[in-house]
């Protein structure tokens, strides 16, 4: 049975080095956690697209077992959860791996994004306990300004929500998130001027992380994020990617660390995805946070980590550190 | 996926056959997925995929057959009722002979799902069907759903016409918010002996479920495996699936080469969470009797096979009589023979298994659940009177072949065996007795063999004290009573 391929689909089956390279990064992490699987909360949660082209690679890596017929081995089922909203796109990915736990919904439903007291019922909220979340997005860094012009980024909202009811079901002590975003964000003027503050006022108390988005972004960040022009049109080639990489992390660690998780990001990777979009990817180590300093100091202490790892991936698949 | 033209609409189905749809028929999820199966069957579709796993919280099941179009589904659905299916023709495009007679398998998923959706397309059109039905309607009041004097409503439905590639066709279902025991049964949580978690066939390829087949432990499928094993053993047993591999001895192979061959040849395909499916029926005794059956009457036909082994039937699910038409089962195997009499033949009744394909004819006797026949039918009589001879004189043969001869001949190799243990202790008697005496009393103990009597005595009797008066016999038919007397008390030392 032949179902369409959505653009999507054909972006997350792509075989480049690049790509490779992501993969193998990912993949690196999950053989870290394997060890500490529990059989009840995943050990892989991801957004796999019609192809599970990542459960692939957990199968070929004999993370994930087959049985006879090609199906999700039965001491395996409880490992991997898909999530896919598409019902033909569902039932073209349980073709391909019979067995799989696929959740047909979109993140944002599944973690109740909309509703901050409203959470996942029943398996559905153990399956966001993974010890490796995948979440490669489709689209660029979302903002949302409200009346008052406050600033906040769905997405990342979203993983904050996967944080909490990591925290709430304390299935496991440290888990790992890989974030991908395509890197050609359309915010209006006003939302690029509340990133450009946001920014800014982060740079003037923090000098480390001034250091750090300088030298990243190759320029004297104050000029364009201060300009009156809005910046992205002022930004060219890799200097978006470069911009998401410093900012990211940060909303990240705000969404996290509250809910009692210390943050080390190992990799901020940009690179070019399928069909020369620029993506970026973030691949985030989160531990439970010992009693101690408060979040806010935990917070500051890690603004010059935040950006670690920032680099660049070739078209060969090489790693270029900034 | 919102830039399709939308419709909306109500499925109506006939009153008489809504009363069948409600009466918990369909609660067992093996008879809402055969009729599903079916359907695809109709549909000439060549593989049928069902995915039920891990959890069953929503089942999947798609096929590659001819789809249809948002034309043919309202005018099927809005009007549910008998004789539409067959409206065309008996038979589909590829010459199957099409199983069911309306729509409705459809509307049996609503006793184990509240929401089905649906996605198809039919070749040559670019048309994708998708229809989303509410069975929520299901659970109202019948005042409130009854829509004139001879429909009620069933469902809600709201669908859309989206883009499809002119080469597809196909048809995919999606069972969403399984219901509680449905849910549970489809997802295995239990079965096997004493409610314990049963042997799972989840992922089986064919040869693995050929033996765990042939390895049963417990007498009934549900003893031994869990709920989804036996619920996709049910499935199997009732869609026209292939046979097993070898299924049947090779020295019977002949006699149900026919039935197998007309099951390969629909070409279709049915797996179950990638596990192929094949008919879950395995005889593998050495001691059995197979024979093909035909018969063509005035009212029915039917061709098929009578089977029996030696010692009852296991497990016990294939003791019976199947009968099936259009090549899907009518119900599941009928122990009774359809009232054959019990005092017949009692003990082998359990030795014998049996399918029967019968005509189109039988169709008219078969009630709407498609699991029952009406026993008024003349059709169904003459089916019955048929059988029965057949079935009588198989057990006869059956008794012969499989109790009687064995029977002689264990009798025979226990007298040999006598017979030779009692000469065996007469030659031990060296020294004792003169190797002339002992010559003397075998001639006489081999002559006595030879008797009827005595030889049927000395199968019977096998205990070591019934083997001395044998021996005491014999030689007292040739010794002197002194040298009798010192026989006896060497064989009592020897015997010990």
């Amino acid at each position: 049975m032949v179902i369409p391929h959505r653009p999507v689909d054909a972006a997350m089956d792509v075989d480049s080095p690049v790509k490779a390279r992501v993969r193998a990064l990912w993949l690196n992490k999950v053989r870290q956690r394997a060890g500490s699987f529990d059989e009840v909360h995943p050990l892989y949660f991801s957004l796999t697209g019609a192809e599970g082209r990542d459960i692939r690679e957990l199968v070929n890596d004999g993370l994930v077992r087959l049985n006879s017929v090609g199906g999700i081995a039965e001491q395996d089922l409880r490992k991997c959860v898909a999530i896919e909203n598409s019902p033909p796109a569902v039932a073209r990915l349980q073709e391909r791996f019979p067995g799989l736990k696929i959740v047909e919904k979109d993140v944002r439903s599944l973690v109740h994004a909309e509703t901050p007291l409203a959470w996942p019922q029943g398996d559905e909220r153990l399956l966001c306990a993974a010890l490796v979340v995948n979440l490669d997005l489709p689209g660029a860094l979302l903002i949302h300004l409200d009346e008052h012009l406050v600033a906040s980024f769905p997405q990342i909202g979203w993983v904050g929500k996967i944080g909490q009811i990591q925290r709430s079901l304390a299935a496991y002590d440290a888990w790992t998130l890989c974030l991908t975003l395509n890197a050609t964000p359309a915010w209006s003027e006003g939302e690029q001027q509340n990133i450009g503050q946001l920014i800014t006022s982060n740079i003037d108390d923090h000098p480390p992380y001034r250091a750090r988005v300088e030298t990243a972004l190759r320029i004297e960040l104050r000029a364009v994020l201060g300009a009156a022009a809005p910046f992205l049109a002022v930004l060219a080639n890799d200097d978006a990617q470069r911009l998401l990489c410093m900012l990211v992390p940060k909303l990240l660690a705000e969404a996290l660390t509250p809910n009692g998780w210390a943050m080390t990001v190992e990799w901020c990777l940009f690179y070019e995805g399928g069909n020369g979009a620029p993506m970026v990817t973030f691949i985030v180590d989160l531990s439970r946070a010992t009693p101690g300093p408060s979040m806010t100091t935990r917070l500051r202490a890690g603004m010059s980590d935040f950006t670690n790892g920032v680099s660049r991936i070739e078209e060969n698949g090489n790693i270029q550190t900034i | 996926m919102a830039d399709g033209v939308e419709f909306t609409g109500e499925i109506r189905v006939a009153s008489r056959i809504v009363d069948y749809l409600s009466s918990g028929l369909y609660k067992d999820p093996a008879a809402c997925l055969k009729e599903l199966v079916n359907n695809a069957f109709d549909a000439d579709a060549a593989r049928v995929a069902i995915f039920v796993k891990p959890d069953a919280d929503r089942i999947i099941i798609e096929d590659d057959g001819m789809g249809m179009t948002r034309k043919e589904f309202q005018a099927h659905f809005d009007h549910v009722s008998e004789s539409r299916k067959r409206d065309q023709s008996d038979l589909t495009p590829t010459g199957r002979p099409k199983i069911g007679l309306i729509g409705i398998g459809f509307i049996a998923a609503n006793e184990i799902c509240d929401v089905m959706e649906v996605f198809s397309t039919t070749e040559g059109s670019t048309e994708l069907l998708h229809v989303t039905i509410d069975f929520a309607e299901m659970r109202k009041p019948a005042g409130e759903r009854r829509r004139t004097d001879s429909e009620i409503a069933k469902a809600d439905y709201r669908g859309e016409v989206l883009k499809a590639a002119k080469s597809d066709h196909y048809t995919q279902l999606f069972l969403k918010q399984v219901r509680g025991d449905a849910r549970r049964i489809l997802a295995g949580a239990g079965g096997g002996m004493y409610g314990d978690r049963g042997r799972s066939l989840y992922g089986s390829s064919v040869d693995e479920l050929r033996s765990a087949l042939a390895t049963m432990r417990q007498r009934k499928w549900t003893d031994e495996f869990d709920d989804y094993s036996s619920t996709m053993l049910q499935v199997a047993l009732n869609v026209p699936v292939a046979y097993l591999p070898q299924w049947m001895p090779r020295s019977g192979h002949r006699a149900v080469k026919t039935v197998e061959e007309r099951l390969s040849g629909f070409g279709f395909d049915v797996s179950y969470d990638g596990a192929p499916l094949r008919k879950p029926i395995l005889f593998t005794s050495d001691d059995f009797l197979c024979r093909p059956l035909r018969f063509d009457g005035e009212h029915v036909g039917f061709d098929g096979y009578l089977y029996a082994q030696r010692y009852n039937l296991k497990p016990q699910d294939l003791n019976g009589v199947l009968i099936r038409i259009r090549n899907s089962a009518v119900g599941e195997y009928r122990p009774d023979f359809l009232g054959f009499p019990s005092s017949r033949y009692t003990l082998f009744q359990k030795w014998v298994s049996s399918e029967l394909y019968v005509d189109d004819r039988l169709e008219a006797a078969l009630n709407i659940d498609r699991r029952t026949l009406r026993d008024t039918h003349p059709a169904y009589i003459e089916m019955q009177s048929a059988f029965h001879e057949l079935l009588d004189g198989f057990l006869e043969t059956a008794r012969q072949e499989l109790y009687d001869k064995p029977a002689e001949q264990r009798r025979n190799l226990r007298a040999a065996t006598n017979v030779k243990a009692v000469r065996s202790t007469i030659e031990d008697l060296q020294p004792a007795l003169s190797a002339a005496q002992i010559g003397r009393i075998i001639q006489v103990l081999d002559k006595r063999v030879n008797e009827v009597r005595f030889r049927r005595a000395l199968s019977k009797n096998y205990s070591a004290s019934q083997l001395f008066d044998l021996a005491v016999e014999a030689a007292e038919a040739v010794l002197e009573p002194r040298e009798v007397e010192r026989f006896v008390s060497e064989l009592m030392r020897r015997l010990g």
